[in-house]
């Protein structure tokens, strides 16, 4: 019988703490390239949008930091078979990344006085509408 | 393994029972015996799980729990590495791979022996390793991040702040905010550029750097894979990922492989890089059919 050579650096050992996380497991069970599918289907389609709607779930980017989860980026299943997923999906949590940042920044703005145009600072020129106008209607309302 | 049909039989890799060792006692999915389903030569690593929790209506949803997910992740993965670490030669399954029982599971041996033989001469005696390095940011990424917040005072800083150097520019704005301000249109737009050349030299030396570490990395393994890597947005950290790779290296020749790795680690220091090295991985990266791996 082989054995493996105990190292610094096997898993789970000192030194190398981040080693195991989450993401790095993740990333290897549901990567592979065999199909060799059970006869019980549990259909990959669904994973893929699992991997969705975890995302959109995991809207808590300290959560998922905590967790180490970002797994979703690096699927290479995902990347192969539904770009166009993964794109939307990309375009989806930008989004939402923009108005966490948003609703963080009105909010502080409430607080602090602070002018519609200030808070719109990160954004493009072009959003920069929109969002006044909700802006002053939040505060008409 | 008794047949039953309020269980299912989660399946976590095939092994050749010719050079299988003894296995240590591992608990598989939901604390489930793990047992070999043997057939010809070559055996299923396997245990039973409930029908009810993981058929194709339950499961589905249940993975929509992360805690669920990370269970069943870290349960099939620990069986593998158990098996790994026994010294035997495992080609790994996907996760949630079930079959309806142990006489399901040798009629797929049966069916897929020949590519299982040949999978399993690939990986035999191997092991998987994988390196990812990060983009520290920098001394380049601070001046940046100084002319990202110097310009959000006028326009052409909210139009020019999109790409690369946004993130990095609202993490210093605090800092750099009012401290340096652009005394003309045209000086600031001449900062912009030299500085947005600055760093597009600067990612063309890390690329070459990555790609020199990867070709290192891949001289000592048998094959390599490059993956995605991992976005920033949720990892919540500045550093850029920008090598995921996997590398199928030789058993015995682990401590070799980690000792370049401490070598290269050191050496790309020097390029603002930080290595992460995982390992020994089951080899999960190279148990596809062959045309599927970008053998590099």
């Amino acid at each position: 019988m082989a054995s493996y050579p105990t190292g610094s650096t096997q898993r789970g050992m000192a030194g190398h703490p981040p080693a195991d996380s989450l993401a790095d497991v993740l990333e290897r069970v549901l990567d592979k390239g065999i199909v060799i599918a059970g006869d019980i289907q549990i259909n990959l389609l669904d994973i893929e949008l699992l991997t969705i709607k975890l995302r959109l779930l995991v809207a808590s980017v300290d959560k998922a930091k905590e967790m180490g989860i970002d797994w979703w980026e690096s699927d290479p299943a995902l990347s192969r078979d539904s770009r166009e997923l993964v794109d939307e999906n990309e375009r989806l949590r930008e989004r939402l990344d923009r108005m966490e940042r948003r609703l963080s920044q009105l909010d502080a703005g409430q607080t602090d006085g602070g002018t519609p145009a200030a808070t719109a600072d990160d954004e493009p020129e072009l959003e920069r509408p929109p969002d006044e106008q909700r802006t002053r209607a939040r505060r008409d309302g | 393994m008794a047949k039953s049909t309020d269980t299912l039989t989660w399946v976590y890799g095939v092994l050749d029972t010719r050079a299988a060792p003894t296995l240590p006692h591992v608990d598989g999915v939901d604390g489930a015996p793990v047992a070999l389903v043997e057939r010809g030569t070559l055996a299923a690593l396997a245990s039973e799980v409930p029908r009810v929790e993981f058929d194709e209506r339950a499961l589905p949803a249940r993975l929509e729990q992360i805690e669920t997910l990370a269970a069943l992740a870290r349960a099939h993965d620990g069986v593998l590495e158990a098996a790994l670490r026994a010294g035997a030669d495992v080609v790994p399954f996907r996760m949630c791979t079930l079959y309806s029982g142990p006489d399901a599971i040798r009629g797929m041996i049966a069916h897929d022996a020949a590519g299982l033989e040949r999978t399993l001469d690939r990986v035999r005696g191997m092991a998987e390793w994988g390196v990812k390095a990060t983009l520290a940011a920098g001394p380049g990424a601070g001046a940046a991040g100084a002319a990202d917040a110097a310009g959000r005072g006028g326009a052409a800083g909210r139009a020019g702040a999109a790409g690369r150097g946004g993130a990095v520019g609202r993490a210093g704005a605090a800092g750099a905010a009012g401290r340096e301000t652009a005394r003309s249109g045209t000086e600031y737009l001449a900062r912009r550029r030299r500085e947005r050349e600055e760093r597009e030299r600067t990612r063309e030396s890390v690329d070459a750097a990555v790609a020199e570490l990867h070709a290192r990395l891949a001289s000592q393994a048998a094959a390599a894979v490059l993956s995605r890597p991992h976005g920033r947005s949720l990892t919540g950290s500045d550093a850029e990922m920008v090598l995921n790779g996997s590398y199928l290296v030789p058993r015995d020749a682990g401590d070799r492989f980690a000792a370049l790795f401490e070598q290269l680690a050191s050496a790309a220091a020097a390029d603002g890089l930080a290595l992460q090295l995982t390992g020994p991985w089951p080899p999960y990266h190279f148990v596809g059919a062959p045309e599927e791996e970008r053998v590099v």
